[in-house]
């Protein structure tokens, strides 16, 4: 007697349990798995689910797209949006404007206690705002640009160059190096020269001597300025030109001779957007490749001279290099955290190549001691996309940026520093992609890196946790771009959250917090989209231009902020929060794995779907879904309120596959969500019939 | 290992899928090579199956324990030395003598000297 799938009577396939959460397959999972759910609480009790709060929106009257938040010490928050705007959240979550940057925010934002100052990076410059907690003296001040552009005081811009030795030992051109704070535009006139000759400027640029180029190893940049200390203005217009090693003219300023000031320093300022960049700590002799200036004038036989230590030698003329305090990003990120493995408490700013580092000491006027920019160098073209602390480590990852949205990078690195190397201890090369979202969640450093989460925890490799989208565009014909900002993960309740993504290309990526993590030890981690933010959309348009900035918890309250462009063409911009005094979601839904009877090829018939639920609460609804072989799901009626079970009769549906589940509404206010127990699908599996044929 | 599905007790809602992880933390898994325990659930039906297939959970706790067991991390060089820009300087200051007095080793930038062990092109005075 032939074997084959035979079964003698009608059957039911019954889940009552849940704890598998979402599957990335729409047929296998681990146990008790569901293919899709939205706004669904499945861990709490994973023997049933019920309806997660809502996220509500609580500020109209945003003008930028929130992108990272902090607390003081009274329980304030605030955020800074990307567009600079800077907002107070009060104890009752009335949002108001306190402020704008300069510059576009930066998604960072800390708050220090002992200060009571909030510290804002913006795109090249740090702002503070505080005393948070002051009320007297009129309040808190917002102080922009705190943290700007300040002077080299390394030996490779203040030092002359020491043939003997072949370093930047030499005699020095100025006293900057005894100033115990940072040299700015502010006091820069404080700098005396120790030279008492100067140099007579040429009309053209002279390359072929060593006295008519002034070469410095810079420690700083990207180079805002270079300040001059003119003894004698002349009557020409001044041209000072920036070159490299290979005397490319990086760029060339000019100040005419009107605006020019003797005997004191006058600023050449680089026009290049954010600066000129250039490569620090690699120059280390006159030699090397390093940069140097010329000046010249545009008047023949003119009597402009500058201060210098040697009788026409340009080389030793007092100038100070500016650079900013801030590497202007092309991801325009600088994402900020606290870390104290230097030994002191270190404000730990992602300063694109970089790692940036102060230690508060002085807020009126770092050294670049205090404030290092430099702290770390990563590799070129890399930019800090995110920052966390892992057991002794500050993590830092970093991605690569190109101009080109439909040509980007597929790199990316996590660097990992104890606080007491001047390199990075180690670091784990992440070839897939950028390491966006990454946070710190049970000492394991979670990052969503091309459509998947990735975890690290101590191991040579970082562990791919599972997909989290479809973030692949194979037949969309579109270019994905999708990028994680560097807040969008947190945890609420011992879950982590993900808000993703941030923007997007990708019409198929699903808009939302996600959640992954487990209720207790027995069950295990599972994935769901809990949270669905309160405008609805769930998928990005080219009209609607969708975007989640951030996602912050607050022990029981969950921020998300989001904007897109509405029907009318307005850019909307908001804040969700989801409390403790949220109400349940307005809309819900699930679907089942796809159900084949681990026989696809033949065909069975579905008789009735049964759901099961607590009596059902007035005003909601909830409806059964069905899918036959693939197709799209049909709805049945709703359950009537009070109701604890609801059938829907399938009509005698021949299927090799069906897939079942289930949707519903909740109204206004409702605190008292549904509460779903039980899917079952009764299945005859036509025992009698032939078994292969065609599916037609 | 696995309840049969001909078992009409048996249904999606077991979790004895569970189990298999046990083993799986110790040998069956690595980053490399992924999940060698890999096995669907019910293995070969013989029959319309009236569940679920399912898949063996793999913990991701578990997973850490196994690769800080197997491949723990470097332990970070807990030295800060050499050129570091802008906030160290080393100046002559480390000379270690012995019992007579006499200078045994000396390191560091040398004021006024001609040579250096140290290259000081980025280092600057304390600030």
């Amino acid at each position: 007697m032939p074997k084959g799938p035979r079964n003698s009577q009608k059957m039911s396939v019954n889940q009552n349990y849940f704890q598998g959460g979402n599957s990335v397959s729409r047929k296998l999972a681990v146990a008790n798995s569901f293919y899709t759910s939205t706004n669904l609480d499945f861990r709490t009790d994973p023997s049933q689910i019920s309806v997660l709060p809502a996220s509500r929106q609580m500020a109209t009257n945003l003008t930028d797209l929130i992108t990272a938040m902090d607390q003081d010490l009274n329980g304030v928050r605030y955020g800074v949006g990307n567009n600079g705007g800077l907002y107070r959240i009060n104890t009752s979550n009335a949002v108001s404007s306190i402020g704008q940057l300069t510059s576009n925010g930066s998604a960072a934002l800390y708050y220090n206690q002992t200060t009571d100052q909030l510290y804002i990076p913006g795109q090249q410059t740090v702002s503070m705002y505080g005393q948070c907690t002051m009320t007297n003296s009129g309040g808190p001040r917002l102080r922009l640009d705190q943290f700007a552009q300040s002077a080299s005081q390394g030996a490779g811009t203040i030092f002359l160059f020491n043939n003997t030795d072949g370093l930047f030992d030499g005699f020095p051109r100025n006293n900057a190096q005894s100033f115990i704070t940072g040299i700015t535009e502010a006091n820069v006139q404080q700098v005396t020269s120790t030279g008492t000759s100067t140099y007579i400027l040429p009309t053209t640029i002279i390359e072929n001597d060593l006295v008519n180029k002034c070469y410095f190893a810079p420690d700083i940049e990207p180079f805002y300025s270079i300040q001059i200390f003119i003894k004698t203005i002349g009557t020409g217009n001044w041209t000072l030109t920036l070159h490299d090693s290979l005397n490319n003219v990086l760029e060339a300023v000019t100040i005419t001779n009107a605006n020019l000031i003797a005997n004191q320093f006058n600023e050449f300022k680089f026009a290049t957007s954010g600066g000129i960049t250039a490569l620090v700590n690699a120059s280390q002799t006159g030699n090397s490749p390093t940069y140097h200036f010329h000046l010249t004038s545009s008047v023949t036989n003119d009597t402009a001279t500058v201060q210098t230590i040697n009788t026409n030698d340009l080389s030793s003329v007092n100038f100070l290099l500016f650079a900013y305090r801030l590497v202007k990003t092309r991801n325009g990120w600088h994402p900020t955290t606290m870390f104290t493995g230097t030994g002191t408490q270190t404000l730990c700013i992602g300063n694109g190549p970089y790692l940036s580092t102060y230690n508060f000491g002085n807020d009126a006027n770092p050294s670049n001691g205090q404030w290092s920019r430099h702290t770390l160098t990563f590799k070129v073209g890399e930019e800090v996309c995110g920052i966390s602390t892992n057991n002794q480590y500050l993590v830092i990852a970093c991605e690569r940026r190109s101009s080109n949205a439909n040509r980007n990078y597929q790199a990316g690195t996590l660097y990992f520093w104890s606080g007491t190397t001047n390199q990075p201890d180690f670091r784990i090369d992440v070839p897939m992609g950028a390491p966006y979202g990454l946070y710190t969640f049970n000492n394991v450093t979670y990052f969503a890196c091309a459509g998947s989460l990735f975890a690290w925890s101590g191991g040579q490799t970082v562990i791919k946790v599972r997909k989290l989208a479809y973030q692949n565009t194979d037949y969309l014909g579109v270019v994905d771009s999708t990028i994680v900002n560097p807040n969008m993960f947190t945890s609420r309740y011992n879950l982590l959250m993900m808000g993703y993504p941030t923007s997007t290309t990708n019409t198929s990526l699903g808009y939302g917090i996600w959640s992954w993590g487990t209720v207790e030890l027995t069950f295990p981690d599972s994935y769901g989209l809990s949270y669905t933010q309160s405008h609805g959309l769930l998928n990005y348009s080219s009209a609607n231009q969708l975007q989640i900035g951030c996602c912050v918890n607050f022990v029981d309250s969950m921020y998300s902020s989001w904007s897109y462009i509405d029907s009318g063409g307005i850019t909307r911009y908001g804040l969700d929060l989801v409390d403790n005094s949220s109400t349940a979601a307005s809309i819900f839904n699930l679907t089942s794995l796809i159900y084949d009877g681990g026989v696809r090829y033949k065909t069975k018939n579905a008789y009735r779907f049964k759901l099961s639920f607590v009596a059902l609460p007035t005003g909601c609804t909830l409806q059964p879904l069905i899918s036959l072989d693939r197709g799209a799901f049909v709805s049945g009626p709703t359950a009537p309120a009070g109701a604890t079970s609801l059938i829907y009769e399938t009509n005698n549906s021949r299927f090799h596959e069906i897939q079942w589940g289930f949707q519903g509404t909740c109204p206004p206010g409702l605190t008292t969500p549904p509460t779903i127990t039980g899917l079952t699908m009764e299945v005859d599996p036509l025992t009698e019939e032939v078994e292969l044929r065609d599916d037609g | 290992m696995y309840p049969s599905t001909e078992d009409p007790n048996t249904d999606s809602a077991e979790t004895y899928q569970n189990m298999p992880n046990m083993s799986m933390m110790f040998t069956m898994y690595n980053t490399t090579f992924g999940n060698g325990a890999f096995a669907i659930q019910p293995p070969s039906p013989g029959e319309v199956g009236r569940g679920f297939p399912t898949v063996p959970y793999l913990s991701l706790a578990a997973l850490f324990y196994q690769q800080q067991a197997s491949n723990p991390s470097l332990a970070p060089v807990n030295i800060k030395s050499g050129n570091n820009v802008g906030e160290q300087v080393v100046q002559g200051a480390y000379t270690n003598t012995d019992a007579a007095g006499t200078s045994r080793v000396l390191s560091g930038f040398q004021p006024g000297g001609a040579s250096s062990i140290l290259n000081t092109a980025n280092t600057q005075a304390a600030l």
